[in-house]
């Protein structure tokens, strides 16, 4: 067990002065198991905030399990063998059956695919023999009739609602996957007992009709989106060996995803030893140690999966796409760039800030308010993470031109930009206002209690202690005019970048 | 100057877990009562009519100032639409006749402080977060801008030019057409239901602009709710300071044109897509409503309460045909709006919809059950804490709630009627506001793909989005 006072201020410059009395005063317990609590105490309100992360998010499929780290996400919520379920025993009994069913489906839909096309090539009429898949539907029709029976829906989610939860969410990310919820702080036990129930004995009922839900989040998110399904192509054609090139799953795949897949997925990467617990608000430490030891401490740790072995290689020449969608014009470019712990990764942080943080950043004031060409230029990592991610990620900036400027006219006033960025240092007063900034994000980034347990964990999982966030911090506040120039020489470059545009479809008329 | 404290006490009261009978483990965790006394907001009134909530909280050196006006496009005439969005836009990104907008800008951002300032269709909102040692700058700044705002004309340009921009793009994105079609028809020839569209906007002048300013952003048309690290008398001298010479001339304009009849019907926008999106309803009710607790416990049952509403249970979990779907009344001051909204593949898109009509007709001529109404009233409850969360909700929420013209005492009232809520009240409220047979459609999406046509709930006219 050990204590933690820290300022991050140590070496934060002159303004910082008057805030160093601000601390952070955090409590960090691991379990035997691997299992690590990051509290932090904060008596403001009769609440507290939790979140959860587990060190697995996308670009962990690798070997055709695609969907799998999302669809496992969504199936979390499904209960346990205590909740969600009036007889576990025979729905237990019952799931099996119905995987077995799916497993048939599968085959023969593979297998009537196969003879269609050995037909159509040998010339003779396609006359599928669906009665053996009639049976077969029939039969899952039966066997859901009987889950049904069984099935206490959404009981977990009712537990969470009627307890008072607040901003229950997940997010499957590309390195980590995050649970967040938030109660009344006579709730924490209760919370405690039912996430360590999850992680013991997870159900992944409904999981047929879960996997559609999923394809619609798809259609939602992706599909009917032009920014999105943009940024999907910049992405593939960003990455060719590294799984981060999977913005989302491409969705044919997750209808072939089976239970007993999620659940090795579960296994391997939901281990103790790959998950962190991070809780701010009205607690007392003691005894949430207390309470996590005999809640989470019997959960058996697991071996490491295996590594991601993909090194991207490096691109040696610019990329183009294009996406054509019923949408006006759009265009995003991205640079390849470095993982959470290399140390231009800071460098990188305030060249995002120079360049589009508020009204006086460089694009804001130069390209939409100075030549007016554009409604947006937005700078972003991705994927993105407080402190970076755990494989070399990219710089994308994203910009909307404004009629009657073009994408063409606003790419090269974007590449001027970044080339003032090669030429000429920042001045001093720019790199003060990024470091004053740095102060006070921090201060306002205690303010949130979601958003302090969310950086303490996210700091934790992926660099593997949740003090990286200040050493961040310090490493930010001291670079250079010099640094910023040599990142943006070695970076900005035509041969490191890729270009999606978004070309207008042609109206019908 | 009045002053008025708000003392409230909440049992949060330990759950009942009847659902969770199979869960015996879980249901033996004792779950402590939690006495709750939401924290007093203090409130003082300038000479000049402001109104302050203020509530300090010293656990960090920060400071935060919401400002809510009584103004937007409900003044203003329907040619002339986006014209208070407009002037709470270059309100702030004109400069002041002190400070020019760039100056005002670099000294803000320099510092890491922020004020936003935006107009919507009846209020305004000024927003600043401040560290508490730069308080004085940013006040200052903030005063200028309230009381001496520039609306220079590049920027005026710039803002108009944004603005149509936007409007170009707002077919973009499926979801915002069938939002903005959707209350054309509920709310048509009224500016709760028309947008602002390219020719309104091009008309619109800087010295119209001007004069909304005059009008209505003015100390005695304006609630503030400040909070932070300072003290009551630090905070009574500090906005005197900076907005006691802050004047109100002449009168605020009358609201524009009364409402009129929904267009009821069936709405279909073709849209080359795999989804369609779609948006049913009508008229809901305004937030005065007597009932507007015991709607609000009923649409939770409904379509409001996520996992734990009918609509989530039989369209997501039951079926998978959608990934959000749900139903929202929406208030306003005058009116309000019903809706159910749902996106699902194309060849689900009449199942879907008859699902939604299924589940509303079932439940306004059932009613909710004892465990519906138990679990959407503890939800409520259980969770109303967070309404305090933090220092600037505190102050935001009292603020607000005087804002829109409730008296003293509403969040005590709120909470005893949410607790009074009874069944044959949900039955009732389901009956009064909710009229499946006479509704607005808005699918956006590819009919060719739909499982079957849309003429099934009635008479199908096409909108033709440019």
């Amino acid at each position: 067990m050990f204590w933690f006072l820290v300022s991050f201020f140590a070496l934060v410059s002159a303004a910082a002065a008057e805030t160093s009395d601000i601390k952070l005063d955090v409590k960090e317990h691991v379990l035997s198991n691997g299992m690590t609590l990051v509290l932090v105490e904060r008596h403001t309100a009769p609440v507290f905030y939790s979140m959860m992360y587990f060190k697995v998010g996308s670009a962990n499929e690798v070997g055709g399990n695609i969907g799998s780290a999302h669809l496992l996400e969504h199936m979390m919520f499904k209960g346990t063998r205590k909740i969600g379920t009036s007889n576990w025993d025979k729905e237990s009994a019952l799931m099996d059956i119905e995987d077995r069913l799916y497993d048939k489906l599968y085959r023969l839909k593979g297998d009537m695919e196969d003879e269609r096309v050995r037909r159509s090539i040998a010339g003779s009429n396609v006359s599928d023999d669906s009665s053996q898949m009639k049976v077969v539907l029939d039969s899952i029709v039966q066997i859901e009739t009987a889950l049904n029976d069984v099935i206490v829906p959404n009981q977990l989610e009712e537990l969470y609602t009627e307890n008072g939860g607040y901003d229950f969410n997940a997010h499957t990310g590309y390195d980590i996957t995050s649970y967040q919820v938030a109660f009344p702080k006579n709730r924490l036990e209760l919370i405690m007992m039912v996430e360590a129930e999850r992680l013991r004995h997870p159900v992944f009922r409904e999981f047929y009709s879960e996997r559609d839900v999923v394809a619609e989040e798809r259609r939602l998110s992706v599909d009917t989106q032009a920014p999105a399904k943009l940024f999907e192509q910049l992405i593939a054609t960003t990455f060719v060996a590294h799984p981060y090139q999977i913005f989302w799953e491409w969705g044919s795949e997750v209808a072939d995803l089976t239970r007993g897949e999620i659940s090795d997925f579960f296994k391997t990467y939901y281990a103790p030893n790959r998950t962190v617990l991070a809780i701010v608000g009205d607690i007392d430490a003691n005894e949430t140690i207390k309470m996590a030891e005999k809640y989470f401490g019997d959960i058996p740790a697991q071996a490491p999966p295996k590594r991601i072995e993909s090194v991207e290689p490096v691109q040696n020449g610019e990329k183009r796409v294009e996406v054509v969608f019923d949408a006006e014009p759009a265009i995003e470019i991205a640079y390849h760039k470095t993982a959470f712990d290399d140390p231009e990764d800071a460098v990188f942080n305030v060249i995002t800030a120079i360049l589009s943080r508020g009204r006086t950043s460089r694009f804001y004031k130069g390209l939409v308010e100075g030549k007016r060409l554009a409604l947006a230029v937005d700078v972003s990592q991705f994927p993105w993470g407080d402190v970076g991610t755990l494989y070399p990620n990219v710089l994308v900036i994203d910009a909307q031109p404004k009629a009657p400027a073009t994408v063409e006219q606003l790419e090269a006033a974007v590449y001027e930009e970044l080339e003032k960025l090669k030429t000429t240092p920042v001045d001093s007063l720019e790199l003060e206002k990024i470091k004053n900034n740095l102060v006070s994000d921090f201060i306002w980034g205690l303010y949130d209690g979601l958003g302090l347990a969310d950086r303490l964990a996210q700091s934790q999982t992926i660099a593997g202690d949740w003090k990286y966030l200040g050493f961040l911090r310090e490493r930010m506040s001291s670079v250079t005019a010099a640094d910023i120039m040599r990142v943006a020489r070695q970076y900005f470059t035509k041969e490191n970048r890729t270009v999606a545009v978004l070309v207008p479809a042609k109206k019908e008329s | 100057m009045s002053f008025r404290s708000v003392v409230l006490l909440i049992v949060l009261t330990a759950l009942s877990l009847s659902g969770l009978a199979a869960a015996q483990d879980i249901g033996s965790v004792a779950i402590p009562e939690l006495q709750f006394n939401p924290p007093a907001v203090d409130r003082f009134v300038l000479g000049n009519g402001l109104i302050v909530h203020f509530y300090p909280d010293t656990s960090l050196p920060v400071v935060s100032l919401d400002a809510m006006f009584h103004l937007g496009e409900v003044y203003v005439p329907l040619d002339k639409a986006g014209l208070a969005e407009l002037c709470g836009a270059v309100l702030r990104s004109g400069g002041t006749t002190k400070t020019p907008a760039d100056q005002f800008n670099e000294k803000l951002d320099f510092v890491g402080a922020s004020i936003h300032s935006s107009a919507g269709t009846e209020s305004g909102e000024v927003r600043l977060r401040t560290l508490k040692k730069d308080l004085d700058l940013s006040l200052s700044l903030l005063s200028e801008m309230l009381l001496s705002p520039a609306f220079d004309n590049t920027k005026f340009e710039i803002a108009v030019e944004n603005k149509l921009e936007e409007i170009r793009r707002e077919n973009d994105e499926p979801n915002a057409v069938t939002r903005r079609e959707f209350y054309k028809k509920m709310f048509p020839s009224h500016p709760y239901g028309m947008p602002a569209t390219a020719s309104t906007v091009s008309s619109i002048t800087l010295p119209e602009l001007a004069e909304f300013y005059k009008r209505f952003y003015r100390p005695d048309n304006c609630v503030m709710a400040l909070s932070g690290d300072l003290t009551r008398s630090e905070a009574e001298s500090l906005m005197n300071q900076y907005f006691g010479s802050w004047s109100s001339k002449g009168e605020v304009a009358a609201k524009t044109p009364a409402l009129k009849e929904s267009e009821t019907g069936v709405y279909y926008v073709p849209r080359d897509m795999n989804q369609s999106h779609l948006r049913i309803g009508h008229v809901g009710i305004d937030r005065k409503n007597e009932d507007r607790y015991a709607v609000q416990v009923m649409n939770f049952i409904l379509g409001g309460g996520g996992f734990m509403s009918r609509m989530t249970n039989r369209i997501r979990v039951q079926e998978g045909l959608a990934y959000t779907v749900g139903t929202n009344f929406y208030m306003m001051d005058e009116s309000g709006s019903f809706y159910a909204y749902c996106q699902t593949k194309s060849e689900s898109t009449c199942k879907a919809i008859e699902l939604i009509l299924d589940v509303m007709r079932t439940f306004i001529s059932e009613g909710a059950t004892d465990r519906e109404l138990e679990v959407a009233k503890n939800s409520i409850l259980n969770s109303d804490v967070f309404n305090y969360a933090t220092p600037d909700q505190i102050a935001y929420q009292e603020a607000q709630l005087e804002f829109q013209g409730f008296p003293p005492g509403q969040l005590k009232r709120r909470i005893e009627a949410i607790k009074a809520v009874s069944l044959a009240d949900v039955k009732r409220v389901a009956q009064a506001y909710l009229h499946p047979d006479s509704m607005i459609f808005v699918v956006v999406g590819n009919d060719k793909a739909f499982d079957k046509p849309l003429s099934e709930f009635g008479a199908v006219k096409t909108l033709q989005i440019e």
